[in-house]
């Protein structure tokens, strides 16, 4: 899962990507964390400090974090809200580029209907808690 | 009992005239502050007998522990460890039953070190003994587990999005919150180890000044003191770990969801000016 802001543990950006599979009492090789990190584009980010890394950056290392976990399905819960503009459609571009890779289900959750036509196959309209629409993409929001 | 009335039946009679003389002293007040059109002639009466009666009531109870026995001031420490719960409670309205778990921890940290006081013998059972020693142990295990509870709860919601990060990458609850178990530990510990630093040097408790006023060694007054500090540290400790622990056993659904957040604001509060 991908939230919203990218909050990231105190240490550095190596430590936070193998968060998960410590948890499970696995560890990430040096190679392995290497190529999460190229993957989101941080190549040699490493040993930098996570709290020194600007927004985009941060929710690539926090979209890394997630990868570790060798997810089957990816929850995006507004990945680019809290972005600038240039940041939110690099990690847009990113998420689309794994999802495609890795034929990997991928739920999203958004307020930004132009990013919704980008992303996703399959959109869901929710209204005031209650389902309103359900189709694809280009069907459901077609009127916008 | 039919003693302890006897014994108080002289004093009771003269102290009952001194009383009267002072009412009457203060209705005195009362009828000049009429001259002056200062009408506080019902709120004087009511607080008069209000005083009287809390203060004989008070009394009472004190001339009970005196000669009472050990059930007695089992009770009275009993009820001073609920007080404590419902006051330290106050801290954390958002967890589920705050009072229970505040008089468990009060209750472990006081109940372990006033027997272990006991059974070093540093106390006797005796009740005037027993009581004054108890009550200062269960205060201090009241104001470490208020502490514990006030930090542990500022700590888990002002870091909710970390916390909720962890549990989805799939973290234990206690991992995620293991950083906050500890800094709530350490801030309830925290002014009872600079009590004890400073012990001496900055101040002489109020235990080891009595003992001083009423005559005993400087030397045992001294360490006895040490002994009390040592044990306030210890109750102390055991308080606000077991609050710690329950509280975090409480922060978390079942399915292992944050279920502790901020107090919602009341929205049927007056809006301060």
């Amino acid at each position: 899962m991908v939230m919203q802001t990218a909050y990231l543990f105190p240490g550095t950006v190596a430590e936070n990507v193998a968060y998960g599979p410590r948890q499970r009492g696995q560890r990430l090789l040096a190679e392995q964390t290497e190529a999460l990190l190229q993957r989101v584009g941080l190549s040699g980010y490493q040993e930098r400090n996570a709290n020194n890394l600007s927004g985009g950056e941060a929710q690539r290392v926090s979209i890394a974090r997630t990868l570790a976990n060798a997810p089957e399905i990816l929850l995006l819960d507004e990945p680019t809200s809290a972005l600038d503009e240039d940041s939110a459609r690099g990690v847009e571009d990113l998420v689309l580029e794994i999802i495609r890779e890795r034929r990997m289900t991928c739920v999203i959750v958004t307020h930004n209907n132009a990013q919704a036509r980008r992303i996703a196959h399959r959109t869901m309209i929710i209204q005031d808690g209650k389902l309103v629409a359900i189709g694809p993409t280009n069907e459901v929001l077609r009127d916008d | 009992m039919i003693e302890l009335l006897v014994s108080l039946d002289r004093n009771v009679a003269v102290g009952m005239a001194q009383a009267a003389a002072a009412i009457a002293l203060c209705l005195g007040v009362v009828l000049l502050c009429r001259r002056f059109a200062v009408h506080v002639e019902r709120e004087t009466a009511v607080s008069l007998a209000r005083g009287l009666v809390q203060m004989v009531a008070v009394g009472l109870v004190l001339a009970l522990l005196l000669h009472g026995s050990l059930l007695i001031g089992a009770l009275v420490l009993l009820t001073m460890t609920f007080a404590a719960a419902v006051t330290a409670s106050r801290r954390a309205p958002e967890i589920k039953n705050p009072l229970v778990l505040s008089f468990y921890a009060i209750a472990a940290g006081s109940s372990v070190v006033i027997a272990v006081l006991l059974a070093t013998q540093t106390v006797t059972s005796e009740i005037v003994v027993l009581v004054p020693v108890g009550s200062m142990i269960i205060a201090n295990a009241m104001n470490a587990c208020a502490q514990a509870m006030e930090r542990f709860r500022a700590d888990i919601t002002s870091h909710v999005g970390l916390i909720e990060t962890g549990l989805a990458l799939g973290a234990d609850p206690a991992a995620t919150v293991a950083p906050y178990v500890q800094s709530a530990v350490y801030a309830s510990l925290l002014p009872r180890l600079d009590m004890l630093k400073s012990l001496g040097f900055v101040w002489i408790p109020g235990v080891m000044a009595g003992m001083l006023v009423s005559g005993a060694s400087p030397v045992y007054a001294g360490i006895f003191q040490f002994i009390v500090v040592a044990m306030i540290l210890a109750a102390s400790g055991i308080a606000g770990l077991v609050a710690t622990l329950l509280m975090r056993a409480r922060a978390f659904s079942s399915a292992a969801q944050l279920t502790l957040r901020a107090a919602e604001p009341d929205k049927f509060a007056t809006p301060q000016p």
